[in-house]
């Protein structure tokens, strides 16, 4: 080792022999800079050429624009997937369950009608429905539109002739302004029900409209909409849009990506959810026509003349379908120009009227634009889709931050250095390093996301620390350095290796998060810390190269501002100080410590998507909107497999069904007598093995199976109590519908409407002497034919091919019962509340049905208990992001641990000590558990994404640790003892280390900006545990060293006293 | 002929199976109708003539009695299949008679519907349930409504009454599919009638056969909803073509129904009985009665 300087007059000579030929390479360092730069420039490009092709490759299903043509190249990665986590179980059997059923979502749109006394049955809240879902039902993307005008209505009645005959239509057919006062009170009670409408029109009114005779308790109105489309007080209703999610195929991205099989698997992802936010803003698109909002352009009344004009007809239906394509407010018009077909006008804050339609190019209504509303109601949207595409919004918002915060670190820098060299050198590491992270996240195959949205902040924050130590040392350095080499060898000397340790240990932190199980934290770990590596190479690089192109000034020592706090005499003061309060600190950060465990035991981690976003948020307002009056806007699914309860069963082919049949005719009409061979010994074996192998495929029916639909009826009754009681755990969940609700409604219709029919049926609905099997012969087909016997099972298998064959596609059974009966799944709502009170519900779904319907196949450990029927499988989107709080609990402990230990060991390492090794545990990690445990002591729980920040913080905390130990350690080794060596690091590294503090808490300050709730807590949160760390290594660090020291220098013969001079001061 | 001739077209049909049992000489060809000169006015006019001789084309078959079998496709592949059979009573100008019974699975066997058909109006159905044993009436089920849970809905099944339509004929065209390729004219046909779930449908009609090679059907959109492949031809009395093969393509779901005909007979007098070897005679119209559900 170099014997160190005996004076810092000349650092010259002192500079190692490594040293001195690293600047005798100063021209290949900087060529080394210059190809990191260029390596920067190449991976922007490269990422960014990757990027292109993905866009390219989703627009290649199709245009999903507003109809401007190119889509910007997609960054942002919207896919709610991402969030979940990936080895959990519970997602492959949600992707199964949307395999199974159709892949869709639902949007719904709300409104109320307070002053009509029919509500939303009145003439004008009827006609508005019935407008929205003829131009909803137009929107390409939506599959169905069930609202008040048009779902199906099921009813016993008279028809014209005066006989009675099962009944389907829609609510409402035709226009709803035909309805007379009565058709609409009819509605009504056929929707509420007879109680809730006498309550509504009066007594009198009800049995003049329904007859005096009837009971209202009699007329139950329709479950599947009361609550649902229909608020029970008749006030709200909602009109809910299926919107498909189109699946494209992934042969078509494979041959726009050719060999990029990391993005190649996302672009069909990508282009259905464009396709959804198409369908979308085809909705909204209805709603502003409604509102008066939508304003057709003069262009487009033009052009509908044009193309009324044209004669070729299939031309012209091209054209037609264009301009009246609701999801596009532009198009490419005939002369190929893009034609704005309509201004889309949003009220902005100042009560004027701001288009929508295409954000780039904010128009503003004309002053005197009044609109024109078809009906005066606001409406509401709520549904999965509109959360996901509010992360979105919110994401992409936070990018708008990261100029502000360069803008606010410049202006630090300005006012820390007052030198060009002092904002040059640490930009040019910030900027670099952040293009790098990007272009290498890019080049990845990575998007952004809510999370990774602020990795340039963070980048930011730790990357510049090291350049402000560099460039704060040189500037001290260099007024006494003789040459401009020296002076920047010297400063290389100094902090070379605080400067790598401090960059490894950053670099820890972030890719501890890479072994979450959720691949945004481990993006954001991988970005963050190559970008943190990258930004070491450019301190080591760019940052000389740039000071050596600054003019030297001998003797023009300049001090960073504050530098001078740290005087050699004021150190020496305030580690006299600390001599003396040695007891009280160590007293206060033992205390502090076991009240940070206690707290941090108590800490609750949870996501509540409500918080995750500021109060003014619109959708999630209008997500409360619809809740308070209409229940949940998160979904539920409870799916039952009737082949996963056993080993799946194949059903006999068709040549065997033929035979079995040909079977069971001889079997039963042998006994009496006729034309039928009776069977001989081995086609009575051949039968029984068929019918065994019948029935064994048959119990896996359990859609149709009477048993079992039996039990879940209980099952659902069940669950409703417990919906009901405000004390349960599942009292978050509001609705639920299934086919059982189709059999109790077709059950009741064929039964003439009682209402004592509204249940599943069962074997005692079956028809006396229907329960024998008949042989029969047509003389048309000329065949005989075998009828089994019928039971429940074939009565409901019979009311399900009822209910099908008059349902609209849309409403028909294939999204809630597969094909072969042998799925069935259950759906519900579930409003907003905090991830562990939701997950408290599906665990309550879960118990209910283990405990005690058994046979419906709820599991234990995973395993589906023995003597079940089905399989049960509890899930939903909003199950899912539930389930991921644990993911982030489980992935912040490993990350701390690994991030410590890791740490731990190095530092360990690099000063041989132990000693010091535990010794920093101590300032790592109270600035971490302080603040987490205030929340645990609080009794608030943290959003999961925000606590994954500590083990981020917890790599950057120990910057400051590592620069007080090296410098003590090389104050130590001149001999210093305990006292004096701790003034020197005052005097060296106090100013740096609070300098770097606060750009750091500043640079984490800037997420506090961001919509995105976990973003500010992360902000604050990192924050926070920063400035504690450095509080720690100004108190505590210090009496604690100065205690080993103490113990060294008594247990060990005293070293050698070279009459060392102190270290270089640059005072 | 319209609805009912509609409702055969649609549903494919037949039989290589009975060819043996055609009546062979003892029964005469059906004559096929002169076909007019269209009127090429207008590219409307056109398609509009093209459209009443096609259908004229395919009317006169008296009744029918087929068995077939559909297989619904979900969009994962996986299927189920029902077998069915069905007769049909011919009533031109009134709207045909219907009986479909379901054969398999075993659960609906014995589910059985009668259809009088109204051309103009909404149909009267009844509908049988062996597990009931009831005959309910039902009304108002709509043109829109899907067809015992399939990709058909009502308005696929019944005819294309030339005169519920405008047309417009876009041309003569070469239909390729896979090795195959049809010569048709290819049509526009936009419903002017209320309850329609369509936009306008593209008809591809064979230009020497007169059948529904394909039809493709618009939503209300414009989007490309559904399309319906006919194959499988097979020609009855030297006059009526059936498909034995149709399929019926949901592009928005993914999901298909595959009608397959695995017997099928025009003008039941003009076979003979395979058990007695005499010949039938046509189905009388009083079968077509809600009795005859309960049998």
């Amino acid at each position: 080792m170099t014997p160190p300087s005996p004076t810092s007059q000349n650092p010259g000579p002192e500079a190692g022999p490594f040293l001195q030929r690293l600047y005798g390479l100063r021209w290949v360092l900087s060529l080394a800079a210059l190809a990191a730069l260029a390596g920067i420039v190449l991976s922007l490009y490269l990422g960014g050429t990757r990027i292109a092709r993905l866009g390219a490759s989703v627009s290649s299903f199709g245009d999903t624009t507003n109809g401007v043509g190119a889509a910007p190249p997609p960054i942002f990665d919207p896919r709610m997937q991402i969030w979940f986590g990936e080895k959990d179980a519970a997602v492959a059997s949600y992707a199964a369950i949307e395999d199974r059923f159709v892949a869709e979502d639902f949007v719904m749109v709300a409104f109320e009608e307070l002053d009509e006394p029919l509500g939303v049955f009145s003439e004008k809240a009827m006609a508005a429905v019935a407008r929205l879902t003829a131009a909803i039902e137009r929107v390409p993307g939506v599959r169905h539109v069930r609202s008040l005008t048009s779902n199906p209505w099921i009813r016993w009645a008279e028809i014209e002739d005066g006989e009675e005959a099962l009944v389907i239509s829609d609510l409402v057919e035709g226009d709803p302004s035909e309805l007379t006062e009565s058709d609409r009170i009819e509605r009504m009670a056929a929707v509420l029900g007879g109680e809730a409408t006498v309550r509504m029109v009066g007594p009198e009114k009800f049995r003049a409209v329904l007859g005096p005779d009837v009971d209202p308790s009699q007329l139950i109105g329709e479950p599947r909409l009361l609550g649902t489309i229909v608020g029970e007080n008749a006030r709200t209703t909602v009109i809910q849009v299926q919107v498909l999610r189109p699946v494209a195929d992934a042969s078509l991205s494979e041959a726009a990506l050719g060999a990029d099989p990391g993005l190649g698997g996302i672009t069909p992802d990508l282009f259905s959810i464009q396709a959804q936010r198409a369908a979308l803003r085809g909705i909204e698109h209805a709603l502003r026509v409604e509102m008066g909002l939508s304003v057709r352009t003069d262009r487009f009344h033009a052009l509908v003349g044009e193309v009324e004009a044209m004669d070729d007809a299939d031309e012209r239906n091209a054209w037609r379908r264009k301009l009246s394509d609701p999801t596009r407010a532009f198009m490419i018009g005939p002369g190929g120009a893009t034609v704005r077909k309509w201004f889309e006008y949003d009220p902005n804050g100042e009560g004027g009227w701001v288009d929508s339609a295409d954000p780039s190019a904010p128009v503003t209504a004309p002053a005197d634009f009044q609109p024109q509303p078809l009906s005066d109601y606001t409406f509401h949207l709520g549904g999965i889709p509109l959360f996901e595409l509010n992360f979105e919004t919110v994401g992409m918002a936070d990018a708008k931050y990261v100029g502000a915060m360069f803008l606010i670190i410049i202006l630090l820098l300005i006012a820390v250095f007052r030198s060009v060299a002092g904002v040059v050198a640490p930009m040019a590491v910030v900027f670099g390093s952040v293009g790098a992270m990007v272009g290498i996240a890019f080049c990845l195959g990575f998007l952004f996301n809510n999370l990774t949205m602020i990795s340039p902040n963070m980048l930011t924050a730790v990357g510049i620390a090291d350049a402000i130590h560099l460039v704060a040392s040189w500037m001290v350095i260099r007024g006494t350095a003789a040459t401009k080499r020296d002076a920047i060898l010297e400063t290389m000397r100094r902090n070379a290796l605080p400067v790598l340790l401090t960059s490894v240990t950053t670099a820890i932190g972030f890719f501890s998060l890479t072994v979450s199980g959720l691949a945004p934290v481990r993006m954001l770990g991988i970005m963050a810390g190559l970008g943190a590596l990258v930004a070491l190479v450019l301190s080591l690089t760019v940052v000389p190269a740039i000071l050596s192109l600054m003019p030297h000034h001998p003797g023009g020592s300049r001090q960073a501002a504050g530098a001078g706090m740290f005087t050699l005499k004021r150190s020496r003061r305030l580690v006299a100080w600390l001599g003396r309060s040695e007891t009280p600190i160590l007293g206060v950060a033992a205390v502090l410590a076991a009240v940070a465990i206690v707290g941090v035991a108590r800490v609750r981690i949870d996501s509540d998507f409500r918080a995750m976003f500021p109060d003014d948020n619109e959708v999630m307002t209008d997500f409360g909107w619809i809740e308070d009056r209409l229940g949940g806007v998160g979904d539920l699914e409870i799916v039952f497999d009737g082949t996963r309860a056993r080993v799946r069963p194949e059903g006999i082919g068709r040549g065997e069904q033929a035979r079995l049949s040909e079977l069971l005719i001889r079997a039963t009409a042998a006994t009496s007598g006729g034309e039928h061979e009776a069977l001989s010994e081995e086609e009575i074996e051949e039968l029984a093995e068929l019918r065994d192998r019948d029935f064994a495929f048959q119990a896996a029916r359990i859609g149709v199976d009477g048993e079992f639909l039996g039990t879940l009826n209980r099952f659902e009754a069940r669950l409703r109590e417990e919906m009901a009681d405000p004390n349960s755990a599942m009292a978050v969940v509001t609705d639920l519908v299934s086919p059982l609700d189709v059999l109790r409604k077709i059950h009741q219709v064929q039964n003439q409407n009682q209402s004592s029919f509204y249940r599943t049926p069962g074997e005692e609905d079956v028809a006396d002497g229907a329960r024998v099997a008949k042989v029969e012969y047509d003389e048309w087909t000329e065949e005989w034919s075998y009828t089994p016997p019928q039971s429940a099972s074939s009565l409901i298998a019979q009311y399900y091919l009822q209910y099908e064959n008059g349902a609209k596609p849309g409403e028909n059974l294939s999204t809630e019962l597969s094909q072969d009966r042998t799925q069935f799944r259950m759906q519900g709502r579930v409003v907003q509340a905090p991830s562990d009170v939701q997950s408290a519900a599906f665990q309550r779904i879960e118990e209910i049905a283990r405990t005690e319907f058994p046979i419906l196949g709820a599991r234990v450990d995973g395993r589906v208990v023995e003597g079940a029927r089905a399989a049960m499988t509890v899930s939903g989107k909003t199950l899912l992001f539930a389930r991921t709080t644990k993911v982030f609990a489980v992935g912040f402990i490993q990350s701390m641990s690994i991030a410590l230990v890791l740490i731990t060991l190095i530092i360990g390492f690099l000063f041989r000590s132990w000693r010091l090794a535990l010794t920093s545990i101590v300032p790592n990690l109270l600035p971490i558990l302080i603040p987490l445990s205030a929340f645990g002591l609080l009794g608030m729980p943290i959003d999961g994404p925000a606590i994954l920040v500590s083990s981020v913080a917890l790599g950057v905390c120990v910057d400051d640790t590592i620069h007080v130990f090296t410098k003590f350690v090389r104050a130590r080794r001149r001999g210093f003892d305990a006292e004096e060596a701790l003034a020197h690091v005052f005097e060296e590294a106090g100013a740096a280390v609070t300098l770097t503090t606060i750009v750091l808490v500043i640079g984490f300050a800037t997420l506090t900006m961001s919509d995105f709730a976990p973003n500010v807590l992360m902000g604050s949160l990192a924050g926070a545990m920063i400035a504690l760390a450095w509080l720690a290594d100004m108190l505590v660090v210090p009496v604690l060293l100065a205690r080993i020291a103490r113990a060294e220098d008594a247990g060990a013969p005293a070293p050698e006293q070279p009459a060392a001079s102190p270290v270089p001061v640059q005072a | 002929m319209m609805q009912f001739s509609a409702l055969a077209t649609s549903l494919f049909l037949v039989a290589a199976a009975f060819a043996p049992q055609e009546s062979g000489g003892s029964k005469p060809p059906v004559p096929v109708p002169k076909q007019p000169e269209f009127d090429k006015s207008s590219p409307e006019k056109h398609g509009m003539a093209i459209a009443e001789y096609a259908d004229l084309f395919d009317s006169g078959w008296k009744d029918e009695v087929l068995q077939g079998r559909m297989t619904l496709f979900d969009a994962g592949g996986d299927s189920v299949e029902r077998r069915f059979s069905r007769m049909v009573y011919e009533r031109a100008k009134e709207g045909d008679k219907l009986i479909i019974r379901f054969l398999a699975p075993a659960e609906i066997k014995g589910v059985s519907a009668l259809t009088f058909e109204n051309p103009g109006g909404s149909d009267d159905n009844w509908l049988y349930l062996p597990s009931t044993k009831r005959v309910r009436r039902i009304s108002g089920a709509n043109n829109t409504a899907s067809f015992q849970g399939t990709e058909f809905t009502y308005e696929d099944l019944a005819n294309l009454d030339p005169s519920e339509y405008e047309w417009r004929l876009f041309g003569e065209e070469d239909l390729v599919r896979g090795e195959e390729t049809t010569p048709v004219f290819r049509l526009e046909a936009r419903p002017t009638y209320k309850d329609t779930g369509y936009q306008r449908l593209t008809v591809y009609l064979h230009r020497e056969r007169w059948t529904q090679e394909r039809i493709e059907y618009f939503d209300k959109s414009g989007t490309l909803l559904k399309t319906r492949d006919s194959g499988d031809w097979k020609q009855f009395h030297d006059r009526f073509w059936r498909a034995s093969k149709i399929e019926m393509k949901n592009h928005q779901t993914e999901k298909r129904t595959v009608l397959v005909t695995e017997k099928q007979f025009l003008d039941v007098a003009r076979y003979k009985s395979a058990k007695t070897g005499k010949w039938r005679s046509n189905l009388p119209e009083s079968m077509f009665t809600t009795r005859s559900l309960e049998r």
